[in-house]
C-alpha cells in the first residue's frame, strides 16, 4: 500500500472521528459526553506511560505527580485573576501567580512543559536506577510533589485545591490533544530513535555498545512521557473543573498503569484499547450498584459491587492474556489489507 | 605505521584481585589477532576495558593514537570500536532489520525531535539508513529474513546478525567475543571464511577471543595468550602451538612435561 493511500485512509478516519464527535456533542447527554472526554484524557495518559514503561522499559510510577503539575500550572493560567483572589482564603495568592493568564491551548502546553522540565530534573538522579528501584524512586517523587502542593498554600491554595476552573476542555480540545499525542509518539517510535528506545528496553548493555547514549535517550523518553502526562493532567483539571492535591495520589498512577498493562505493554493500539475498554467498563458497571429487577425477582444494589466485579474481570484478563488484550500487536493499514487478502484466499 | 589499537600497561583490580595486569597489546591495521587463555584468564575483561565498560585502575588504551581510556561505551563506539558479546545480546523485541538500523543511529546526524516535525533532511536520512542496513544484510546474507524476529533465528545466524549489527556502526576495529561458541564444525568453518571476508570488505582490524582452537589457528595472524590476567606468550599460530608455557597454562605442568 502506498504512502498516499495510507495518508488518505488516516484522513478519512480523522474525518469520521470529527463527524462523530460533532454528532456526540449535539445529540448525546452530558454524562455520555463526559465518558467520551474521559476516554480521550485516559488515552493520552496511557500512551504517555506506555512510552516510558512499555517502549523504553523504565518502570515509572510518577505519572500522578506529572499530572498534578500539569493540572495546577494550567489551572492557574486559565483562572481569572478576580476569581483567584476570592478563592485563596487561607493565605492570599502571591505574585506572579495572581495575575498570570493565558489562553487554554497555551496553558495546556505550559502545563506539559513544566511537567517535562521537572521530569528531566527527576530523571537525572533516578534514571541511574533500574527496574523496581526506579519504580519506588519515582513513586516517592510523585508523593513529594503532592505533599509540596499541599503545603505551598500561597500558590496552590493548599489542601482546599482550586475550584471553578473554566471548563474549556470540551470534546474538541480533548480529542485534539489526544490525536496530537498519538501523532508525536507514533512518529517518534517509528523513527530510528524509537528503535534505540526499544533497544534500551531489550538490552541496555548491547545498546551502549552500539553507540547509543542510553542515559540521554532515557531522559528524553522520560521527559516526553512527563510532558504528555502534564497535558493529560491539565485537560483533566479543566474537565472536572476542580483539583486538589489528594486527587493526585498514587492510586491515579495505578489506574494509568492498569490501562497500559491490560491493553498491552509496548503497543500504542493496546493503550488506546485499554483506555477505552476500562473507562467504559468502569462506567457501565455502575449498573450492578443499582437495584436490578429480573421478572419478579429483585437483586438489591450493593455499593462498591462494581469494583469487585471489575477486579474479577481484570484478574481474568491478566490470567488469560498476560501480554494484555492486544499483546504486542500494533495496528497498521498494511495489517488490515493482509487480513482482507487472507479472507479472500479462503 | 601507527597501530589501530594499543594498550599501555593496562591494569585493572577488583578489590585485591588483579584481573588484568600490565597488559601491552598492539593491533596493526588490517590484522586479525586472537586473545586466548583458560577460563577466567581475563579475556572478556580486556574487551570490557577497551570498550569502556570498565575503567582500568592504571594504564592507557590508545585507539588510532588517541587516548580513549575512561570514555563511556557509546563514545568508544562512536570513535570506531564495535564489539559482539559472549552470550548473544540481540535486541529481542526487534526484527533483523531493526537490529541493524538501531546500530546505525550512532552515525545519524538527525536529532530525535525531527521525526514528528517531518524535517526533510530527517526523512531522507531515515530512508538512507534503511537502504544502508538492507545493503549490509545483503552482504552478510541475511537480507531475505530482514523482517523476521531476531531471536527466532537459528544460533549461527544470530551470531552473524550480531556481527552485522556491529558493522552497522561503521567501526575500524571489531572485537569478537567467542564468535564460534556453540557452533558445530561446519558452522565454525564458515565463520572463519566469514571473518576474513568482512575484514577485507569493510577494511577492518579484528581482535577476537576464542576457545575453538581450530578457528583460532585458522584465522589469526597473531595470537596472544592470557593467564591469570597476565600475557604469558604471543606469536604466530605455529609458535603458540609449540610454546611450553601455553601448554602448561592449558593442560597443567605434568602434561607440559610429557609433551
Amino acid at each position: 500500500m502506498s504512502k498516499k493511500t495510507k495518508l488518505l485512509l488516516n484522513l478519512i478516519c480523522l474525518g469520521i472521528l470529527c463527524l462523530f464527535l460533532w454528532w456526540a456533542q449535539n445529540n448525546l447527554d452530558g454524562y455520555k459526553v463526559q465518558v467520551l472526554n474521559l476516554i480521550a484524557v485516559n488515552a493520552i495518559l496511557a500512551v504517555s506511560l506506555n512510552l516510558i514503561y512499555g517502549f523504553t522499559g523504565m518502570f515509572s510510577l510518577g505519572h500522578a505527580g506529572f499530572m498534578a503539575i500539569g493540572a495546577y500550572v494550567s489551572a492557574l493560567l486559565i483562572l481569572p485573576a478576580s476569581q483567584k483572589e476570592v478563592m485563596y482564603i487561607l493565605e492570599p495568592i502571591i505574585w506572579p501567580f495572581s495575575v498570570m493568564h493565558a489562553p487554554f491551548f497555551v496553558s495546556v502546553l505550559a502545563g506539559g512543559a513544566v511537567a517535562a522540565v521537572l521530569g528531566l530534573f527527576i530523571a537525572l538522579p533516578v534514571l541511574r536506577l533500574g527496574g523496581d528501584y526506579l519504580g519506588i524512586a519515582t513513586l516517592g517523587f510523585a508523593e513529594i510533589i503532592r505533599v509540596i502542593f499541599t503545603n505551598i498554600t500561597p500558590i496552590t491554595n493548599g489542601a482546599l485545591g482550586l475550584k471553578g476552573i473554566p471548563a474549556y476542555a470540551n470534546l474538541g480540545w480533548n480529542y485534539f490533544w489526544c490525536i496530537l499525542t498519538f501523532y508525536v509518539i507514533v512518529k517518534l517510535l517509528s523513527s530510528n530513535f524509537g528503535n534505540t528506545l526499544r533497544a534500551i528496553r531489550d538490552d541496555e548493555v548491547a545498546a551502549k555498545a552500539m553507540g547509543i547514549n542510553t542515559f540521554r535517550a532515557k531522559a528524553i523518553s522520560f521527559a516526553i512521557g512527563a510532558f504528555f502526562a502534564g497535558v493529560g493532567g491539565a485537560l483533566q483539571g479543566s474537565l472536572i473543573t476542580t483539583i486538589d492535591p489528594k486527587m493526585f495520589n498514587f492510586q491515579l498512577t495505578y489506574n494509568i498503569l492498569m490501562f497500559v498493562v491490560v491493553g498491552g505493554l509496548g503497543s500504542i493500539t493496546g493503550s488506546v484499547v485499554g483506555a477505552v475498554v476500562i473507562t467504559i467498563l468502569l462506567e457501565w458497571l455502575r449498573l450492578v450498584e443499582d437495584t436490578i429487577t429480573i421478572g419478579s425477582f429483585q437483586i438489591p444494589g450493593v455499593p462498591g459491587m462494581r469494583m469487585v466485579i471489575f477486579s474479577v474481570i481484570l484478574l481474568f484478563i491478566i490470567l488469560k492474556r498476560r501480554e494484555g488484550i492486544i499483546g504486542g500487536y500494533e495496528f497498521s493499514w498494511d495489517s488490515v489489507t493482509r487480513l482482507f487478502n487472507r479472507k479472500g484466499d479462503k | 605505521m601507527e597501530p589501530v589499537l594499543k594498550t599501555n600497561d593496562v591494569t585493572i583490580k577488583f578489590g585485591g584481585l588483579t584481573a588484568v595486569g600490565n597488559l601491552n597489546i598492539e593491533c596493526a591495521e588490517g590484522s586479525i589477532s586472537s586473545l586466548i587463555g583458560p577460563n577466567g584468564a581475563g579475556k572478556t575483561t580486556v574487551f570490557n576495558i577497551i570498550t569502556g565498560f570498565y575503567k582500568p585502575t592504571s594504564g592507557k588504551v590508545l585507539f588510532m593514537g588517541k587516548d580513549i581510556t575512561g570514555l563511556k561505551p557509546h563514545e568508544v563506539c562512536k570513535a570506531g570500536i564495535a564489539r559482539t558479546f559472549q552470550n548473544i545480546r540481540l535486541f529481542s523485541g526487534g526484527t533483523v532489520l531493526q537490529n541493524v538500523m538501531t546500530a546505525c543511529w550512532v552515525r545519524e546526524k538527525s536529532q530525535w525531535w525531527m521525526g514528528p516535525f517531518m524535517v526533510p533532511s530527517f526523512v531522507r536520512e531515515e530512508r538512507e539508513m534503511r537502504e544502508k542496513s538492507m545493503k549490509l544484510l545483503e552482504a552478510i546474507g541475511l537480507a531475505d529474513i530482514a523482517n523476521d524476529v531476531a531471536t527466532g533465528l537459528p544460533y549461527g545466524e544470530q551470531r552473524r546478525l550480531e556481527i552485522a549489527r556491529a558493522l552497522a556502526t561503521e567501526p575500524k576495529l571489531l572485537l569478537l567475543d567467542e564468535p564460534a561458541a556453540g557452533m558445530n564444525p561446519q558452522e565454525s568453518g564458515e565463520l572463519m571464511d566469514f571473518i576474513k571476508k568482512i575484514r577485507d570488505e569493510f577494511h577492518l582490524t579484528i581482535l577476537l577471543i576464542e576457545h575453538d582452537m581450530k578457528v583460532v589457528m585458522g584465522v589469526s595472524e597473531w595470537i596472544r595468550v592470557l593467564d591469570y590476567g597476565n600475557l604469558i606468550a604471543e606469536g604466530t599460530p605455529d609458535e603458540i602451538r609449540a610454546n611450553p608455557r601455553v601448554i602448561e597454562a592449558y593442560l597443567g605442568k605434568e602434561a607440559a612435561a610429557k609433551c
